[in-house]
């Protein structure tokens, strides 16, 4: 009904024609993703979608002036003298390296400004290739945690967390495939290649009506399509692991390929080190990126990519901690690109996606096992209509059949020190479904005033329990001048999908769950508030955004729950609610030979559970009050380019016991002490601030074999000042005097690094 | 081709390395309230512990220091008031002084008593009501090897038919000699004060609780851990104590607390004041049943 009275409403303009087309990078012939079309003479614009493609409708006039442009390309301004509607395909160049900004009067992106869209953070892959890393390896999550409104987890790891939300209310997604855990290394870096991303983007608040099925935030990653003009090589040999791209057409300019792997090689260099009846440490990784798009006619093109990723780890530490992890994510998607006009695109998925997490974890004399295991399969497909200039409306449907195989057990060590297996074929599976049906409307009122209004409707079905539910999405945006805007919006989501954590073992025992009758589906609701400035012709961004969140049915483990193999998880789940609220504050320079961002975050977070805590409300474990990032990228001269970034972040929260209860009437096999609690998560950590540091050398044009190529060489060091900075904190007794003492574990000093890249 | 390979490695190995150290953490405010432990059966007279909280990172204080001494105690059933008054014993085995209240008058059967604290103007009161009927222990074996979720251990098995009428809880209660050669659990402490060939008489209870909600009326056996190491041939006498439910909830909190602490994968319990206001304990009631000689077969 709603398409047909905007069908209708199209009869009045008449005297509109429509631009559109791709945009694509003009050497590889690559989807630009998120570039700005910007038309002078009605002063309106619109962005390139997930595939490059684009489309505006204007007023007719005798020359229309359109400029296309895109982050660290030149833009490109195109006069254009047609009464009809047409298709326009655009290439952009590649800006050089050079010193200083060449081309500033060109329309650059505003669209922070000038969308009605908050919360939206899209993260130059440029940028996340030229920071520093942990052993060079440069990590699209890392640089996710360096954003405003997002907290790190503990040192080390790339579980994120946004707006005082948990790490699975972060749908993250790799060619729209979930990827469950997107870390490599024990979390030291993520599971995503750089040299197979082609963009990324974080939504963190005002969600658009097409994203659901989690909380807090939305991850969203491109990978790339390969040159569509020439075949390359290219990779890189660092300290941890070496990596190596190969792309190319496959028929010109109607397809490419991509392919790229990477693997670590600690197991093969240690192995000669590690004596051979001292064999339990050991560790590899490696992850397998592919994709190859096809046009199959000027209206159709299909996209197949896939991905696979193992962990397989075993350490056996001369302290206290000994573990053996082995996990992995695979994903296929198969895409499939329809115009039926110039203002009618659609996308229509189908996905697979199989997770595993294999884990073995003994402290001190007890072992936790836990095996999580997810099998997706996924049908979507999105529909994009821009009938008009004020109208661009986009509706879909995604249907999701998930299969887990969750297990956890705990216990202590046997004397003879043997621990047994999970095995995952003796794991029950349950199953359960989601559908889900959104449909928005981005609608420009006048100049000043625009809103993306919508709804999306999930349905949760399984054989315990089924779910439905309304989500009602808006986004209003108020023009006060053509350089800054007000912003509000208000969005409900709801999440089917539970990762139970365990907020004091100081290694993840972490579970995906789906609901069920006992396990209600989380939901959120979240308000927020924003005031958005550029200056210096957009390229400086500013921007406030205050926030409010409310979350229910939240999960934790009950107290003195003990995993147990044959117990059902869902009677050790206690259920409770969370809120937070904040405010942020973000400046970004996009252009220059210095780029990067500042921002800072003051929030609180905090939960309320019936069961724990005698009722009251406590703080979230990762309530972290102030957080403060700088990054910046400095073009030191046409060789040398200079990264570095630093964070602070208050002490998450941590429980410890205040008193001391002696107890003489009772069991006798342990101290006649017991703890007295007063309030979870009652302790602070200590700050969390570290620096990071790296440069890159460009290096000339060489030769091998007849045929030219690049190389640059990227030195680093990770937390250059190697602070210490806190882990986890356990409590002892002294045997003999029963003072206890407090001892906190750091995992990572100073980390130097250095990495060899190149391009044929 | 080692001297390049080597600092690659120690470079990646600190990845994995972990550094610990001792750090000072501030005690947070904390207001010490009674420890109360009171636990009554037919026919003993009542013993009552009562000491305060400490703050947790204090040094450790002695028994004397914590008892409180300046309460004034009576526990009231039948018409008959006990006053009870300090008192102490002198653990030979563990070489410290256990200090309590102790009563004059015995316990009867199926009397409801109460107990009334006063500290300094303030009283904690709680009932209890001696009706556990007593079941008896139909025998007592021994197993190498038990597995349960305290891990794997040797275990002394207590063998009982439950009774169908009422709601139980059992626990165990084990008299027995022990000599310098005895040790005290995981925690490997040794006797400071025995000296050769000197032996005195120990007690040990069970920490867990078990109730009988999911085998109520039929036969029944739980395995418990010993808590002193023993010898072949080691003479014990084991008692069942059938328990109430302010016994079971308090002390299932306790156990459960503890493995927590043990296990590092656990959520912590906190411990909550369910029978008395502001303070942390318990005034039961049970009854005992009748001690079966058992023998440490090896």
């Amino acid at each position: 009904m709603y398409l047909l009275l905007i069908s209708l409403a199209m009869q009045g303009t008449a005297q509109n024609i429509t631009i559109s087309g791709h945009i694509t990078d003009a050497k590889t012939g690559e989807d630009l993703i998120g570039a700005t079309v910007y038309n002078t003479n009605a002063k309106t614009g619109t962005v390139t979608n997930n595939y490059g493609f684009y489309t505006l409708t204007v007023a007719k006039n005798d020359t229309l002036g359109m400029v296309f442009s895109y982050i660290g390309y030149t833009p490109q301004t195109k006069k254009i003298a047609t009464s009809k509607s047409m298709v326009l395909n655009i290439n952009l160049q590649e800006a050089n390296n050079s010193l200083g900004e060449v081309v500033v009067n060109a329309q650059r992106n505003d669209n922070n400004v000038r969308k009605a869209q908050m919360g939206v953070i899209d993260v130059p892959i440029k940028q996340i290739t030229t920071l520093p890393a942990i052993g060079g390896e440069n990590d699209v999550l890392k640089v996710v945690q360096l954003l405003p409104g997002v907290q790190s987890g503990k040192e080390g790891t790339t579980g994120f967390h946004v707006r005082g939300g948990n790490t699975d209310q972060n749908l993250v997604q790799l060619d729209e495939a979930t990827i469950y855990n997107p870390n490599h290394l024990f979390g030291l870096f993520s599971t995503f290649n750089t040299n197979a991303i082609n963009n990324v983007k974080l939504i963190k608040g005002g969600f658009p009506a097409e994203y659901g099925g989690r909380l807090s935030s939305i991850l969203e990653i491109t990978m790339k399509e390969g040159n569509r003009n020439k075949f390359g090589v290219s990779g890189g040999i660092g300290l941890l692991s070496s990596n190596l791209s190969v792309e190319g057409p496959i028929k010109k300019e109607k397809g490419s390929f991509i392919v790229s792997a990477r693997r670590s090689y600690f197991d093969i260099l240690s192995k000669p080190f590690i004596p051979k009846n001292k064999n339990n440490t050991n560790y590899y990784l490696y992850d397998i990126n592919a994709k190859l798009n096809y046009s199959l006619s000027d209206k159709d093109r299909v996209y197949l990519s896939f991905f696979t990723g193992l962990d397989d780890a075993k350490y056996t530490g001369a302290s206290s901690l000994n573990y053996g992890i082995n996990f992995g994510n695979k994903t296929a998607t198969l895409r499939w690109n329809h115009l039926f006009s110039n203002k009618i695109f659609s996308n229509t998925s189908l996905i697979y996606n199989d997770y595993h997490n294999s884990l073995t974890t003994a402290q001190g004399n007890y072992v936790a096992q836990m095996y999580s295991g997810i099998t997706d399969l996924n049908a979507k497909t999105d529909w994009e209509f821009h009938p008009n200039a004020a109208h661009s409306i986009k509706w879909g449907a995604y249907y999701s059949y998930n299969t887990f195989y969750p297990a956890t057990t705990s216990n202590k060590i046997s004397k003879k020190g043997t621990v047994p297996t999970l095995k995952p074929d003796s794991i029950p599976s349950t199953n359960s479904s989601q559908l889900a049906f959104y449909l928005s409307d981005e609608i420009k009122f006048n100049e000043q005033l625009s809103a993306n209004i919508g709804f999306r409707a999930p349905v949760f079905l399984s054989s315990k329990a089924n779910y439905t539910a309304i989500e009602p999405r808006a986004t209003l945006k108020y023009e006060l001048t053509p350089t800054s805007s007000l912003k509000a919006s208000y969005t409900e989501m709801n999440q089917f999908l539970h990762l139970v954590p365990s907020s004091t073992a100081s290694l993840p025992t972490d579970i995906w769950i789906s609901s069920s009758n006992v396990v209600k589906p989380e939901v959120s609701r979240q308000y927020s508030l924003g005031w958005f400035k550029n200056f210096n012709n957009n390229a400086i961004e500013t921007s406030v955004e205050a926030y409010y969140k409310t979350m229910s049915n939240q999960v934790l483990f009950k107290e003195g729950a003990q995993p147990s193999a044959d117990a059902n998880i869902d009677q050790q789940l206690t259920f409770g609610k969370g809120e937070s609220y904040g405010i942020e504050f973000f400046v970004k320079k996009n252009f220059g030979r210095l780029t990067g961002w500042v921002s800072y975050t003051l929030s609180w977070a905090n939960q309320t559970f019936k069961e724990l805590n005698f009722g009251k409300t406590f703080p979230y474990t990762y309530d972290k009050r102030h957080h403060i990032t700088a990054v910046a990228t400095y073009d030191l001269s046409k060789k040398w380019t200079f990264s570095a970034d630093w964070v602070f972040s208050s002490g998450g929260a941590y429980t410890l016991p205040v008193g001391k209860i002696p107890v003489f009437e009772g069991g006798s096999l342990y101290d006649m002490f017991y703890y007295d609690y007063t309030e979870r998560n009652n302790y602070r950590y200590r700050p969390y601030h570290r620096l990071d540091v790296s440069f890159i050398h460009q290096n000339r044009t060489h030769h091998l074999f007849g045929k030219a190529f690049t190389s640059e060489w990227v030195f680093g060091v990770y937390n250059l000042y190697s602070r210490m900075n806190p882990y986890f904190v356990y409590l002892t007794v002294d045997p003999k005097t029963k003072k206890p003492s407090a001892r906190e574990v750091s995992l990572l000093p100073a980390i130097p690094s250095v990495s060899w890249n190149f391009k044929f | 081709m080692k001297k390049i390979l080597f600092p690659l490695i120690i470079i990646s190995l600190v990845i994995l390395i972990s550094c610990e150290k001792e750090i000072i953490i501030p005690q947070q405010p904390y207001t010490s309230k009674p420890s109360i432990q009171c636990l009554i059966t037919p026919g003993k007279t009542p013993q009552l512990y009562l000491n305060s909280t400490q703050p947790y990172l204090s040094p450790a204080i002695s028994n004397r220091k914590m008892f409180i001494w300046n309460a004034n105690v009576t526990i009231t059933g039948n018409g008959q008031t006990d006053v009870l008054t300090p008192d102490s014993l002198f653990e030979i085995f563990y070489g410290t002084e256990r200090y309590f209240y102790s009563g004059s008058i015995p316990i009867q059967q199926n009397v409801t008593y109460t107990l009334n604290i006063d500290i300094n103007g303030t009283t904690y009161s709680a009932q209890a009501t001696t009706n556990q009927k007593v079941v008896q222990i139909d025998s007592v074996t021994y197993v190498q090897n038990f597995k349960d979720i305290y891990g794997e251990h040797e275990g002394v098995i207590f063998h009982l038919k439950d009774d169908p009428t009422t709601q139980n809880y059992y626990r165990y209660e084990m008299h027995r000699w022990a000599d310098t050669a005895t040790y005290w659990g995981e925690n490997k402490f040794k006797s400071p004060i025995l000296k050769n060939d000197e032996r005195t008489r120990v007690t040990e209870i069970g920490r867990t609780i078990f109730s009988d909600a999911s085998f109520s009326g039929g036969e029944f056996s739980f395995a418990i851990e010993p808590v002193f190491k023993h010898k072949q041939g080691d003479s014990t006498y084991v008692f069942l104590q059938i328990c109430d439910k302010n016994m079971f909830d308090f002390f299932d909190e306790l156990d459960r607390q503890m493995l927590g602490l043990k296990n590092p994968f656990t959520e912590p319990v906190f411990l909550k004041t369910t029978q008395f206001n502001n303070a942390i304990g318990v005034f039961g009631s049970y009854a005992l049943s009748d001690s079966v000689l058992f023998i440490y077969p090896e």
